[in-house]
């Protein structure tokens, strides 16, 4: 077989194929950009979740490179670049309506495999290889099959160096409007599919353009027609997920939100990305409590202080997310109550007033959005607060390494004033979990002795310590000044509990530092030896 | 003479004595009648005050750490008092049983130190009681040295096998350390000791399931508790709780199980379904050979 000198047509072609190549790149990162939120809902957004889809994605690229080089060599001809790109649009038009049955069927909601993380990951990397290598392996092909076609008179170089940079120009474009304007807009199964009809729909007008045929305005329209169902199907479909008692779903700039009611009485939780049992925020009909949660720990903290001298309670909730630790200060020490929250997400804290109670900005409470290190960092040295609360979680269950190392809980430390209490929620299946223990560690470098109760009922263990002091144990012991009602014996009875099985947490190891926090490891671990347990391994 | 004046002042210093020692009686009367009569603050400012006119006199000690167990600020000023009061009066049975009880309180009100302190007490006024022991070693276990619990506990068994808190705070402190089959094991030692313990077949179940996940175990022993159970009884609820909660969770682990091998089932598939594919796209798109010379 002899290769055949390209017909590249006119100026007008030239120019149309790098606008493809340009369309190409913005479109294969659309993708990559885009897969991470497809999945998030039902595998995540961990680390691992993006390092399969960026791994498998610059794999499938590599493969379509060299791949569509050698075609390039084999079928120097328009249309089958333009073909190519049909095709790649095509199935990335489809992925939204796979991605779902897919990762259902390979991780079922009803039995809580969200804990099982290590075969959450595998399944991550399984559902990247199966939908999102397959339109990525075929526009990886295009850039070398448009440099092939453009350097047909010779000039490689520079129709190398045309096509890169339109390509990564296209890429760029890509990256910034998928996070900043399409997800957010759009939603991450429209933005998919909208890219896919935009590469379709530049190959379909390719085709007409290089074929010039009969054969090329029919096969354009089928193309057009084929984008158009599978976009406007896209925009039709249901929520992301359906489940009985959702009230709400949303696509925030970060996650991916939604609110379940479920039980008698009625429990509303904010759930986020995979979690199917997991929670960010609680609220139980008619009562401020959360039926023994970890967030009712966090309430009998004030109770941990000697009375502040002016009577007034500062508080600082960093990982504040639909409000129920304020909710729940407000309801049981109003006096002199005044909260600062930090939530990363803004989306969150939209879905915490519509649907958790939380207040606008007010009197007592002041929300900041932003990530909670950098507001930790950027509020005034000086002691001003008698409690600080590190809530604040990362992809469902990882404590913020930066949250979590001996230079944060300095910050904290000089934030709290003589007496104060910073608190910390980790999740624990055992008490000699090595995440608990380092913990204890990272804290006790900054405030001395710390503290640590587990969550009855939960595979939680609060974590606090007290800046120059000990807590007020003899105060939990006998607490004054709860208010008479159902909620404030259930809180009086919690604080007993809390002083009498109290311990100083073990500590030793590791000491987490901003430069070496492996928290994720260790929470990993944590999982890891649960599901593997629960799995009977 | 000088014997003669001598004497005649003794004779003064006993009867200003004797006049000293009936005015902290006749306080301490009217403070356990302000007391019997329901007004505790009242007793507990005239003790004060008699503790300090009198300071030599250690009698109005006891009453006034008594008073002070249930003060807003906790039992530390009653075990300050009566190690002191110890020091001067040692074996005072009253002091003693008082410091118990301040060691139980500053326990359950979360101040191990000070519980350990009173323990310690106890144990060198009272020698070895198996209750002092068991004190200490409850302090210490809320202090977080796991150590000395272990090697009090295990004394406290070995002496007293009978004795069950021990088994429990051991098994604890075990379960704290991540030594799970060993806490297991003290269970089953206690189980020897009363078979029909319900509670600790029970516990001993929960550790099997939720620890350590060994779900056969954890049945026989549910169903052990079962037959022991009182129809109707609130420990019968509880153990037909955990009997669900192990099927659920055996359930469910069979599935994770199951899931998870198709996952790998699968990933290996579609590896080997890639490595076919991209072979077949190589060879379909090699090179044309070069035509021969």
């Amino acid at each position: 077989m002899t290769v055949d000198t390209p017909d590249t047509g006119g100026r007008g072609l030239r120019g149309y194929l790098v606008l493809t190549a340009a369309i190409s790149g913005c479109g294969v990162m659309v993708l990559e950009m885009a897969a991470v939120r497809a999945v998030a809902p039902y595998l995540g957004a961990s680390t691992y979740t993006w390092t399969n889809v960026i791994g498998v994605m610059l794999g499938a690229l590599a493969v379509g490179y060299f791949v569509g080089g050698r075609l390039a060599d084999r079928l120097p001809r328009p249309w089958a670049l333009f073909l190519l790109l049909v095709a790649g649009g095509l199935l990335m038009g489809g992925l939204p309506f796979a991605v779902r049955p897919v990762a259902r069927w390979l991780v079922p909601a009803d039995i809580g495999m969200e804990s099982a993380l290590g075969a959450v990951h595998r399944a991550s990397l399984l559902v990247t290889i199966l939908l999102f290598a397959p339109p990525t392996l075929i526009l990886g092909g295009v850039s070398p099959m448009t440099i092939r076609l453009l350097a047909a008179r010779g000039m490689v170089g520079g129709a190398a160096g045309q096509v890169f940079a339109a390509s990564t120009a296209g890429s760029l474009a890509g990256t910034f409007l998928t996070t900043h304007l399409f997800v957010p807009m759009l939603g991450t199964r429209l933005t998919i599919a909208l890219a896919g009809a935009l590469l379709s729909a530049t190959g379909a007008l390719g085709l007409v353009l290089s074929v010039r045929g009969r054969r090329a305005l029919p096969m354009a329209a089928l193309v057009a027609a084929l984008a158009g169902v599978l976009t406007m199907g896209v925009a039709g479909a249901g929520p992301i997920k359906a489940r009985e008692g959702q009230l709400v779903e949303v696509e925030t700039a970060y996650q991916y939100v939604r609110v379940v009611e479920s039980g008698a009485p009625t429990v509303r939780f904010l759930m986020i990305n995979e979690a199917e049992e997991a929670y960010q925020s609680v609220r139980v009909e008619g009562t401020e409590l959360t039926e023994g949660r970890y967030y009712d720990y966090y309430s009998i903290l004030p109770l941990l202080l000697g009375t502040p001298a002016d009577g007034s309670l500062d508080v600082l909730v960093i990982g504040l997310a639909a409000g129920t630790i304020p909710r729940q200060l407000q309801a049981f020490f109003p006096a002199g109550l005044s909260v600062t929250g930090v939530e990363i997400d803004p989306g969150v804290l939209d879905v915490g007033r519509s649907h958790f109670g939380l207040p606008s900005e007010g009197d007592w409470l002041r929300a900041v959005v932003g990530d909670g290190r950098v507001c930790l960092n950027g509020l005034p040295r000086q002691p001003t607060f008698e409690l600080v609360i590190l809530d604040a979680f990362a992809q469902e269950v990882y404590i913020p390494f930066h949250l979590a190392t001996r230079e944060a809980f300095t910050e904290v430390r000089d934030r709290l004033r003589p007496g104060g209490i910073v608190a910390l929620n980790s999740a624990g299946y055992r008490p000699d979990e090595e995440l608990l223990t380092v913990l204890a560690s990272t804290m006790a470098d900054v405030f001395g002795r710390v503290y640590r109760v587990a969550v009855q009922g939960y595979p939680n263990y609060m974590l606090y310590a007290v800046r120059d002091g000990a807590p007020a144990f003899a105060r939990l012991a006998r607490p004054t000044g709860l208010p008479a009602t159902p909620d404030g014996r259930k809180l009086r009875d919690l604080a007993a509990y809390v002083a009498a099985s109290t311990t100083v947490a073990a500590t030793g190891g590791l000491i987490l530092t901003d430069d070496y926090a492996p928290v994720e490891r260790m929470t990993d671990s944590a999982f890891r030896r649960e599901s593997h347990a629960a799995m009977g391994r | 003479m000088r014997n003669g004046a001598l004497l005649a002042a003794l004779g003064l210093l006993l009867t200003a004595s004797a006049a000293l020692a009936d005015e902290v009686a006749d306080g301490l009367s009217a403070a356990r009648r302000s007391l019997d009569a329901g007004r505790p603050r009242e007793a507990l400012a005239a003790v004060r005050e008699l503790v300090a006119r009198y300071p030599g006199d250690d009698r109005p000690v006891p009453l006034l750490a008594f008073l002070l167990v249930d003060s807003p600020t906790g039992p530390g000023e009653s075990i300050d008092l009566l190690a002191g009061y110890l020091g001067r009066q040692p074996g005072d049975a009253y002091a003693l049983e008082l410091l118990e009880v301040c060691a139980e309180r500053a326990l359950s009100e979360g101040d191990p130190e000070l519980g350990r302190l009173a323990a310690k007490i106890l144990l060198h006024e009272r020698g070895e009681r198996k209750e002092d022991l068991y004190l200490w070693a409850e302090a210490s276990f809320r202090m977080g040295q796991m150590g000395s619990v272990e090697e009090a506990t295990r004394r406290l068994i070995g002496s007293s096998p009978s004795y069950e808190p021990p088994y429990w705070l051991l098994a604890k402190a075990l379960e704290e350390a991540g030594r799970l089959e060993e806490a297991v094991a003290v269970y089953r030692d206690l189980l020897r000791e009363q078979s029909g313990n319900v509670r600790a077949r029970l516990t001993r179940a929960g550790l099997l399931l939720w620890s350590l996940r060994r779900y056969d175990a954890a049945e026989e022993e549910y169903l052990s508790a079962l037959e022991m159970c009182e129809p109707g009884s609130s420990l019968r609820d509880e153990v037909e709780a955990g009997l669900r909660s192990l099927r659920e969770e055996r359930e469910r682990s069979r599935r994770l199980r199951s899931q998870s091998a198709l996952i790998d089932r699968m990933l290996l598939f579609v590896l080997l379904g890639w490595a076919g594919v991209v072979s077949f796209l190589l060879w379909k798109t090699r090179p044309a050979s070069r035509p021969s010379a």
